[in-house]
């Protein structure tokens, strides 16, 4: 049997063909075919396609397949970013801000912190459908395999399932009368429906040109990561502070009320008017009012405000270190003497 | 310029033009006793042609090959000089190893 009728594997050349930039895929692909057929005369064809395999997997390096060309991101797609960076941080810091209570900002923000989440699910796919994008070169003509059209929809369709059974549990909400629950799926469902359209028309797409949306699937997850990780929670913080330092005068006036009547007041509205003119407000959003009690000649005030999560984070004041916690969390100083707050589920 | 550089820049000197990546691996591995992937090569190559130490053409499609194009390698001048310079500084390192050698003698 002449040698050429042995053929090398074929599923390992064509995901070559998919991850190599055009220029050098004719090269490759000869070279390990050639390769091949020298070890199917040398070694027999076990070992031949076994070595085949050790080669396909040598051309798996970062200077053959990184040739990305950077200039595609255009000034245009650098804006987009920008701006949805910032609507993506606005939207996150929004129920921190002063204000009173809207539910709807909160459960806002968690949506767009539990797709960002969600995303990171499909950012493997999304950067070899980016890689694919990037690596294409103009005027090259383009089959379904090298357009992107099946990594798109590979890359979108778990999301589009997980997205269909929270759209199932949020009817049910709707159903039960929660109408702010269907404003994220009012944002969500035109985006969607966007992307589903840009996938069908890579389906014709037969001459190169960038298609930024994995430039976007793979970004969007890691800025919605970074500003839930390291901004959102510092802006809770900060807030925290803020209310520590607003009660202040409150803990005076009730170590004052102490003094002169060797006892805590029972009641806050005892202080008014001698001890504190008003009664600090706390007007920010998802922040309730105070909670205060007295016990063992000592007392406890505290305040809740709305955490990621569902999750409540309780700051307490008790003078003598009196601080009884109720969640699953231990307690956490504060910079405030005789200060503490906890996370409750 | 790494040791596997050198070589391959070498061996593609050597085969004066008719050097493609097979041919480059089959030569460094009968004159050095290397085995090297094809992988390797062609990472060492295309910097090479990056940095302007080779140029490249494509040659002759083959039944071996699937019907894919040899692409051949020569070195430019540009390779050559820098071939030379690495031969001086070893030549001037191994002069300087037998002035020692003279001086005080071997062990």
């Amino acid at each position: 049997m002449a040698l050429h009728n042995f053929r090398p594997p074929h599923w390992p050349l064509r995901i070559l063909r998919w991850i190599l930039p055009p220029e050098i895929q004719e090269e490759i692909e000869g070279d390990l075919t050639e390769k091949f057929h020298q070890d199917v005369n040398k070694l027999g064809i076990r070992q031949a396609v076994r070595r085949f395999y050790r080669g396909c997997l040598s051309i798996l390096k970062l200077r053959l397949i990184f040739n990305l060309n950077l200039n595609l991101i255009s000034a245009r797609h650098w804006i987009i970013l920008t701006s949805i960076a910032a609507l993506i941080l606005i939207i996150s810091i929004a129920p921190f801000m002063p204000g009173t209570t809207i539910e709807f900002s909160h459960s806002l923000a968690q949506f767009i912190h539990a797709s960002g989440y969600l995303g990171l699910f499909i950012l493997p796919l999304g950067m070899l459908w980016l890689i694919i994008e990037m690596r294409n070169e103009k005027n090259q003509e383009l089959t379904r395999w090298t357009n992107g059209y099946y990594l798109a929809w590979l890359t979108l369709t778990p999301l589009l399932l997980i997205y269909l059974m929270i759209l199932t549990k949020t009817t049910a909400e709707i159903l039960g009368g929660s109408i702010t629950t269907i404003i994220p799926h009012a944002i969500l469902i035109p985006i969607l429906v966007f992307l589903v359209s840009r996938i069908q028309k890579l389906k014709h797409k037969a001459n190169y040109y960038f298609n930024a949306i994995p430039l976007y699937i793979v970004i969007i997850p890691l800025i919605t990561i970074f500003i839930s990780h390291f901004i959102v929670e510092n802006v809770a913080n900060l807030r925290r502070e803020k209310l520590i330092i607003l009660t202040e005068p409150l803990i005076t006036a009730i170590e004052k009320y102490k003094t002169d009547h060797g006892i805590y007041p029972e009641q806050l509205n005892l202080l008014q008017q001698k001890y504190i003119a008003q009664l600090p407000t706390l007007k920010y959003k998802g922040v309730n009012g105070y909670h205060y009690k007295t016990s063992q000649g000592s007392f406890q005030l505290s305040f809740e405000q709305l955490w990621h999560w569902n999750a409540t984070d309780v700051t307490m004041y008790s003078p003598q270190n009196h601080v009884v916690v109720k969640g699953n969390y231990d307690k956490i100083s504060t910079r405030y003497p005789n200060w503490y707050h906890y996370l409750a589920d | 310029m790494g040791e596997l550089e050198e070589l391959v820049l070498l061996i593609v000197a050597v085969m004066n033009g008719q050097g493609y990546s097979i041919g480059i691996i089959g030569e460094l591995s009968q004159r050095t006793g290397r085995n090297i992937a094809i992988g390797a090569v062609q990472t060492v190559l295309k910097r090479m042609e990056d940095k302007g130490w080779v140029v490249s053409e494509w040659g002759e499609a083959t039944k071996e090959r699937g019907g894919k194009r040899k692409r051949y390698y020569s070195i430019t001048a540009q390779g050559q000089q820098l071939l030379a310079q690495n031969r001086a500084q070893r030549n001037n390192l191994w002069n300087a190893i037998i002035k020692i050698e003279g001086k005080y003698g071997t062990a």
